[in-house]
């Protein structure tokens, strides 16, 4: 292990000391207590291999040892460690795969980073992606895995000036795994980044993510999906950080909970002193199938500019009662009803997943085995 | 075809009457028109008859050739050929006209027997009835109702009417929020699917829409119960006289 890897280890190991697994008490963590997570949940340290990513035109990766010095610097630059879960992944990471995009290249295919973790295994993966200045990429994550055990996976972002980047990310993890994942991202001057989040696996997951808006001009997309049923907790924490005058921020993020699900987002939007002329709108909407079922949305805006447009908006409601019984009258079975009425629900974050079939079908998929399980689920119990 | 006897029913929450004895034959091919003031009872029934949830029937029956009714479930019903054209078309947000119309066909054609219509044929069948009604092709392409206007609205109830070729319909109100060209379209689909057959029952607070879709019978609703019943002349005479006298009995 470099020198640089094992000093930020080092110091992800002395945060987490400090800090411990978060409680209620922490604001970040109010919705979501982390304290009673056991060994088993958590898996053994295995070393894994990070993704092997195939050459293209434009995309060069390094180890470390190998990267030039102003690449290894990144490393750890936006991932604060004073959150308890960064601090935890960081404290057991064992290698970084460090991704660059060759400034005005525009990648053919996707950068594809799989991972499979394996029951009674802690995974630790960690990434630095940087989209080189003017250049063009699409980024799909993905986390699977066959049972329990901890994925702590970190990805640090930089999206160099003009440059854009579409990141896929979705996790589909067994419903008796833990996942706790940190997203990291700055925006140069007039760079742009969407960010899809499609979270339907694990019992017990928490997705951070964290955005600056550090260039002017730079736009922001944050779309996010919760799939739940049974008795899956699923907590993401998004924090948009206007850092710069003109950049803008759209973010929609939706939840489907059926069974005893707990779905929790909580998003800030933040605007700067002088980040003037910025707009920020942000959406959180959910969907409950049953009596059980809860979602916690907090949206919250800080703000310390005068000349700003920022939004929120946060509805949860259960299925449309009126609705269901014009599908049904028109002789659209029940359970049919049922599944439009979701579907229609996340329609319009689908749409905006776009154009990479790959992305689309696996999406679609995801949500089509869901929608069948939960409404099984629903018809067990009733 | 249909025969209600002695129909009570309360809303559920509150338990306050709203049927209060409704007696009611109709034979096939025949249209009966029912007009009332409000409060009536008007749209009660034809939720009642569709299955909305919400009512309590506490005494009286309904048969619908031949079965109970009130035992169906709301999608059985629409497949054993009732259908209720409603007042306040639902909208749907994300749910795309086109999917809803093929699934509502196919579902009901399945359940009657009736092979599947493929992508290609359903859209040709609902372009050529859309075509019939003066329905733009876009609105195929727009989310069920959103957005629609009143008449727009009202006339995708007489498309879905069309398609999914009922026995037995129910319009509740088809006249609301409709302007004279509206009206006269929205007739002229309901007209196309009269026959010695199909039965319909046309709920309305206004004599004018029986101008256009000439009933058999006229009853009058007050007070959750019919009061009289007569023919087409009937109609014409609540409308010179309002429904003052009904309205004092109530």
């Amino acid at each position: 292990m470099s020198q640089t890897l094992a000093s930020l280890r080092q110091s992800g190991a002395e945060s987490f000391a400090a800090l411990g697994w978060p409680n209620r008490r922490v604001e970040a963590y109010k919705y979501s207590d982390f304290t009673s997570l056991t060994q088993a949940d958590l898996g053994q340290t295995v070393a894994q291999p990070l993704a092997e990513l195939s050459d293209q035109d434009g995309l060069r990766c390094y180890k470390p040892g190998e990267a030039p010095q102003a690449l290894v610097d990144k490393i750890g630059s936006l991932v604060p460690l004073d959150d308890p879960l960064a601090a935890y992944s960081t404290a057991n990471l064992d290698d970084v795969l460090i991704i660059e995009v060759a400034a005005k290249s525009k990648l053919t295919g996707p950068i594809v980073l799989d991972h499979r973790r394996l029951a009674g295994q802690a995974a630790f993966a960690r990434y630095l992606v940087v989209v080189g200045r003017g250049a063009e990429a699409e980024l799909i994550e993905r986390y699977a895995s066959n049972g329990q055990g901890a994925s702590s996976p970190v990805i640090e972002v930089f999206v160099e000036e003009g440059a854009h980047l579409r990141h896929l990310r979705s996790q589909t993890e067994a419903l008796d795994a833990t996942h706790l994942g940190w997203t990291a991202a700055r925006l140069e001057r007039d760079a742009s980044y969407s960010h899809f989040a499609l979270n339907q696996g694990a019992g017990i997951s928490r997705h951070n993510i964290r955005v600056d808006l550090a260039g002017a001009g730079s736009h922001l997309d944050l779309y996010g999906l919760h799939l739940l049923d049974g008795q899956q907790r699923c907590d993401s924490h998004t924090r948009i950080n206007h850092n710069a005058p003109n950049t803008t921020s759209n973010e929609v993020y939706k939840s489907v909970v059926g069974g005893s699900g707990n779905s929790i987002f909580q998003g800030k939007i933040y605007v700067a002193k002088d980040s003037q002329k910025i707009e920020g709108n942000q959406m959180s909407r959910g969907l409950l199938l049953g009596p059980r079922a809860r979602i916690h949305n907090k949206p919250e805006l800080e703000i310390y500019a005068d000349d700003v447009i920022c939004s929120h908006g946060s509805t949860v409601g259960a299925l449309d009662e009126a609705a269901i019984f014009y599908l049904r009258a028109r002789g659209i079975p029940a359970a049919i009803a049922h599944k439009m009425m979701v579907e229609a629900f996340v329609q319009d974050v689908l749409d905006e997943v776009g154009d990479c079939a790959e992305v689309t079908a696996h999406w679609q998929a995801v949500i089509s085995s869901y929608l069948t399980s939960v409404f099984a689920d629903q018809d067990g119990q009733a | 075809m249909l025969s209600i006897q002695n129909l009570h029913a309360q809303i559920e929450e509150d338990g306050k009457e709203i049927l209060k004895g409704l007696t009611l034959e109709i034979n096939p091919g025949e249209v009966h028109a029912i007009m009332g003031p409000n409060g009536a009872g008007k749209s009660t029934l034809g939720n009642v008859l569709a299955g909305k949830d919400g009512y309590v029937i506490t005494e009286g029956s309904v048969f619908y050739k031949g079965q109970d009714l009130l035992a169906l479930e709301v999608e059985e019903r629409a497949h054993a050929g009732l259908f209720l054209a409603f007042q306040y078309p639902v909208e749907i947000p994300g749910v795309q006209m086109l999917n809803f119309l093929r699934t509502c066909t196919n579902e009901t054609r399945a359940a009657r027997g009736l092979p599947e219509l493929s992508g290609m044929d359903f859209l040709k069948l609902a372009r050529a009835k859309a075509a019939e009604l003066k329905i733009n092709p876009d609105m195929l392409k727009r989310s069920v109702n959103s957005g629609f206007s009143g008449g727009e609205k009202k006339r995708a109830e007489v498309l879905q009417m069309a398609l999914l070729d009922p026995q037995f319909a129910v319009l509740d109100e088809t006249d609301s929020g409709l302007d004279i060209d509206a009206l006269r379209i929205v007739a002229e689909g309901v007209n196309a699917l009269r026959d010695d057959k199909r039965s319909f029952l046309v709920i309305t607070h206004y004599q004018r829409l029986l101008d256009y879709i000439k009933p058999d019978h006229v009853h009058v609703l007050a007070d959750g119960k019919i009061v009289r019943s007569g023919g087409p002349e009937l109609a014409m005479e609540l409308e010179e006289r309002g429904y003052v006298d009904y309205e004092k009995a109530a």
